[in-house]
């Protein structure tokens, strides 16, 4: 009887030894500083006066932010445009690649996947100076076609300057879900789909999407999260063209600067919140809306 | 074989979770250490000026009783950001700190420096130039940090061009524009300066130049003016240039900027501040000799000269800091010492805030072969007597900075002029000072 | 008609369909490569020349001397940095792995209390933008003596919960419950075997998580730029921005571009080096291996 009964608790015991060492880990490094931002939300620090509790004025107050929602506004329209190129992309080289459609499937995996391996602040720098419209070899490309020189840095282009590089950052990350996703289908099924004569477009249309519409909704959450809290990228191209980012060009380029140019770091921590339900709403959304479909 | 394999993986995963955790206690007592009798103070200090470590050896080598340990902590902003981290967080900061004239008000006022009146030598503020000290002590009772290097505004120029063009060195703002016109009218593009619309250092310069005092503070009375009229002349003058596209408006220090001061795109750099004739000197070797230097244009033709400045830095201590007075001794003694001083002007091309040294032969008769043998150091000498000395920074530069760029670069891109853009600063900064608590006076 | 002349028809128009599609692969390599060629074609340039020249060509060819100022340049602190980057990148890479493995194993495999809730925890955790969490976490690090050591980078690397979610979607898939119960049925502990059973199948999962995390850690910026001040604990993203700062000093500026981009070259090639060493894993895939 005894032993049965520590028998059962080694039982319930057993997965949380495995969770042992995350959730420790999460609990100390994510969960803690996140309650205490939570609580610093609530106060109001001001440079004359002190600290006082505030309650929900600083959420009520994010929510109504316009240099907030600025901010939001072009990162919506970034993801509705870059995200679809993105994963289209990706999805139409996991398909050839899969398929075994190309030569030197594995020099295009290499290739693709690349741009991972540069670190955003580098790829950021990178792309600055392709796109300056000076001396970038873009421009020069441009002014030597007799096609003038083109505006990356320009207020009408910068979204889709820092959307391409974003496109080149993780095109290939998301290639390698979709692609592993892929390999998972049973052999059987491709081949009795050819054998009644599907022509290879039906197959992917019909067969090999459908089975991976699992992970390509989990590349779009990721790149919705990456995209709502962009921040790298538009700090550093704010270096070269401070006139077009401002200081709530990205919801994240925001909260940056209200804690560290303005000392707001309550309200900072507020709007954080407040974009952190903007992306969980996003996400949820996304999720709902595809699964109804289905 | 492959079974091995794995075990041996998580075996050396777990080994290097194991140290990890392990360790932590040992480096978490590094900074602990007991002080006994004989061992010195420790003093951490951050500074970005290249090669300071040879000063801080120095320091080291003749103060037994003081360790100073030397840390770049980041250039300006990443500097600044690790600062207000460690302030806010109530730990981390160093002893002593380099920072700008330009952030005292704004750490004094986030309670992150120490008074050291009472731990320098009473003597020490006769020694700086006037103004200098006058912005990093108050009144007497007071002193935040001891000046280290300064940059009162001046400009550089492009001989070679200049003769070509049958341009004059501009003695005025409107002799200024009416050849910035005419140059750009002949070299369609080229510029006779860029404006540089994302260095807010840069820009209050400027201001500071018209002989506006856009801020006065008394206690948590603070008088905000960002629209008075030489100001707004100022923001009119460059808006109408930029307009009608005569003068560049590019951020400076930028891959951009450098290629076109270095190729001759810019014929000058104006504003340029004492510390640019060595930095010019660093980033366009290939022009040697082609370069000389002037005094800022005046906004009046008459009375007297004015002056404003951009950048130069102090050594301050912080009030983290548990050892004030030796941390105090080694800021004085770093910019007050001959042997480091002289160092700094003459090694690190900081520009001198001593009256002693800036004004000494050996310095300011310096014939310098990139200017064409022109004694650049003499002519900043006197651009720093003529430094306006009302002039103060406010106790939130750096959301002032913030709110400044957003609307320049608004008005930059023609989104509205520069006179609203000074409106809609004022407006903003107004509030954001109500906001913070100031009593607030326009 | 004979079926071979059909066969061979079949053939030949496959392989041009095959050629099409790799030419079309081939234009998007040369958009995903040209920026690195851009680098590599740039760290071979001298300051000067690195604006006044054509950026996609080669010049004065000064690879060698740059390459010896990365190394050399500040007493060599590039080395030291680099090494800083393998240290947190591999053991933040190998522990995130790890603890994700064994995490993401706990979901799939066993039915417990708060099971749904703590998954969705750990998984909402990814839509906190890192900005919030600055400042709470330098206060914690320093409460608990870290800051401004390598433990305030790696401790808190360990954590991946997208390294968790791909571990438990690949454990439920690879690892069938039948085996377990085998395993259990010959007396087994459940410890014996993960160890012994389940994380040999699991392997290609958890190399996967390492190369992502080890690729997290290895370019991370924003965390390591907030707890660390002191340089000779930099990993190599902090210290080449600070280079590169280092051109707007102002007073004593020193114009680095030609350091930084070939430092930042060298910075790459580990990384590039791991996804080919690694290519059998992430080109198999997450779900693809598993013990056959």
């Amino acid at each position: 009887m005894w032993h049965t009964r520590r028998r059962a608790l080694q039982r319930t015991l057993v997965p949380f030894a495995f969770l042992a060492p995350f959730l420790v880990l999460f609990a100390f490094f994510l969960i803690t500083p996140l309650v205490y931002a939570l609580r610093m939300a609530l106060y109001n620090e001001r440079l004359v006066g002190g600290t006082v509790f505030v309650g929900l004025s600083n959420l009520e107050q994010a929510v109504q932010d316009p240099s907030f929602y600025t901010g939001l506004e072009h990162m919506a329209l970034l993801g509705v445009v870059q995200i679809p190129i993105m994963i289209g992309i990706a999805l139409l080289f996991a398909l050839l690649l899969d398929a075994r459609a190309v030569w030197l499937p594995s020099l295009f995996r290499l290739g693709f996947f690349l741009p991972f391996a540069v670190p955003t602040v580098v790829a950021a720098l990178m792309w600055g100076d392709l796109y300056a419209p000076s001396f970038g070899p873009l421009a020069q490309i441009s002014r030597d076609l007799g096609l003038g020189t083109p505006g990356f840095l320009t207020s009408t282009w910068m979204l889709g300057s820092l959307g391409n590089i974003v496109t080149w950052e993780w095109t290939g990350y998301n290639m390698i879900i979709l692609y592993a996703a892929l390999k998972t289908i049973p052999p059987e099924i491709v081949e009795a789909a050819a054998v009644d004569g599907a022509t290879p477009l039906q197959t992917a249309l019909r067969i090999r999407i459908p089975f991976i519409a699992p992970a390509l909704v989990l590349t779009v959450v990721f790149s919705i999260i990456g995209t709502l809290q962009l921040f790298n990228e538009p700090q550093i191209m704010s270096v070269i063209a401070p006139q077009v980012i401002g200081t709530s060009y990205t919801p994240n380029v925001y909260v940056y600067n209200l804690a560290f140019s303005s000392h707001e770091f309550n309200y900072a921590a507020a709007v954080s919140f407040v974009l952190g339900g903007f992306v969980f709403l996003s996400s949820y959304v996304f999720i709902f809306l595809t699964r109804k479909q289905r | 074989m492959r079974f091995r394999s794995v075990r041996r993986l998580v075996t050396a995963a777990l080994v290097v979770a194991g140290v990890c955790v392990a360790t932590v206690p040992s480096f978490a007592l590094g900074g602990q250490r007991a002080k006994t009798a004989q061992a010195p103070v420790q003093i951490t200090f951050w500074s970005w000026v290249p090669n300071i470590q040879n000063q801080v050896n120095q320091f080291n080598a003749s103060h037994p009783d003081i360790q100073v340990n030397y840390v770049n902590a980041g250039q300006g902003e990443a500097e600044y950001q690790k600062l207000t981290t460690a302030l806010q967080a109530g730990s981390g900061a160093p002893d002593v700190v380099q920072i700008e004239y330009q952030y005292i008000p704004q750490y004094v006022q986030l309670k992150g420096l120490a008074n050291i009146a009472k731990d320098i030598p009473a003597n020490t503020g006769k020694q700086f130039v006037g103004w200098v000290w006058k912005q990093v002590s108050p009144n007497k009772k007071t002193v935040w940090a001891i000046p280290q290097d300064s940059g009162p505004l001046g400009m550089l120029y492009r001989t070679d061009i200049f003769k070509q063009n049958g341009l004059a060195v501009p003695k005025t703002w409107a002799q200024f524009a009416t050849e910035a016109i005419s140059f750009h009218k002949a070299n369609p593009s080229d510029y006779l300066a860029d404006f540089p619309i994302n260095d807010g250092g840069a820009l209050f310069g400027m201001i500071w130049q018209t002989g506006a005092t856009p801020f006065t503070v008394k206690g948590t009375t603070v008088t905000i003016n960002l629209t008075s009229p030489p100001i707004m002349k100022w923001a009119n003058f460059w808006g109408n240039l930029i307009g009608a596209g005569d003068i560049a408006a590019q951020p400076d220090f930028e891959t951009a900027w450098y290629t076109a001061l270095t190729n001759g795109t810019y014929a000058s750099m104006t504003p340029a501040a004492a510390w640019a004739p060595v930095f010019l000197e660093g980033v366009a070797k290939s022009t040697s000799g082609s370069w000389g230097a002037a005094l800022t244009p005046q906004w009046s033709a008459k009375g007297a000269p004015i002056n404003g400045n951009w950048g130069g830095s102090t050594s301050a201590v912080t009030a983290q800091s548990k050892d004030p007075k030796q941390a105090a001794e080694f800021a004085d003694w770093l910019n007050t010492n001959s042997q480091s001083t002289s160092e700094f002007a003459n090694t690190q091309s900081l520009y001198p805030t001593l009256k002693s040294l800036a004004n000494s032969p050996s310095y300011a008769d310096q014939q310098i072969p990139f200017y064409g043998g022109q004694e650049v150091n003499k002519l900043f000498a006197k651009a720093s007597t003529e430094v306006n000395t009302k002039f103060v920074f406010s106790p939130f530069q750096s959301e002032v900075y913030t709110v400044l760029q957003d609307e320049l670069g608004k008005a930059s891109l023609g989104q509205e002029t520069f006179a609203q853009a000074m409106k809609n600063t004022q407006a903003q900064i107004v509030t954001y000072a109500k906001q913070q608590g100031f009593t607030v006076k326009t | 008609m004979t079926a071979l002349t059909f066969l061979e028809q079949g053939f030949t128009r496959r392989n041009r369909r095959r050629s099409f599609a790799t030419l079309f692969l081939l234009l998007f390599l040369i958009y995903f490569l040209l920026p690195l060629f851009w680098l590599i074609v740039s760290s071979t340039k001298s300051d000067p020349q690195l604006f006044s020249t054509f950026g996609l060509w080669f010049a004065h060819f000064n690879l060698v001397q740059n390459l010896r100022e990365v190394f050399t340049y500040d007493g060599g602190i590039y080395l030291t940095w680099l090494g800083n980057t393998a240290l947190y990148a591999i053991s933040a890479g190998v522990g995130a792995a790890l603890f994700a493995t064994m995490a993401g194993y706990a979901f799939a495999k066993y039915r417990f209390r708060g099971r749904g809730v703590l998954f969705a925890v750990v998984l909402g955790s990814i839509m906190i933008p890192q900005t919030a969490l600055v400042i709470p976490l330098y206060l914690l690090l320093s409460k608990v003596g870290i800051i401004n050591t390598p433990f305030a980078v790696i401790l808190p690397s360990l954590i991946s919960p997208v390294g968790v979610f791909l571990m438990r979607v690949y454990a439920e898939r690879a690892v069938p419950d039948a085996l377990l119960d085998a395993a259990r049925v010959d007396g087994a502990g459940e410890f014996r075997i993960f160890r012994s059973v389940s994380f040999r199948i699991l392997v290609p999962g958890f190399a996967t998580v390492l190369l992502l995390s080890f690729v997290a850690t290895w370019n991370n910026y924003f965390l390591p730029l907030v707890v660390l001040s002191t340089p000779k604990y930099y990993p190599l993203t902090v210290g080449l921005a600070q280079w590169n700062s280092s051109s707007s000093a102002g007073g004593g500026a020193n114009v680095l571009f030609s350091i930084v981009v070939a430092g930042s070259l060298v910075a790459v090639i580990p990384v590039a080096i791991a996804f080919l060493l690694l290519q059998r894993y992430w080109q198999g895939g997450l779900t693809a291996g598993g013990v056959k």
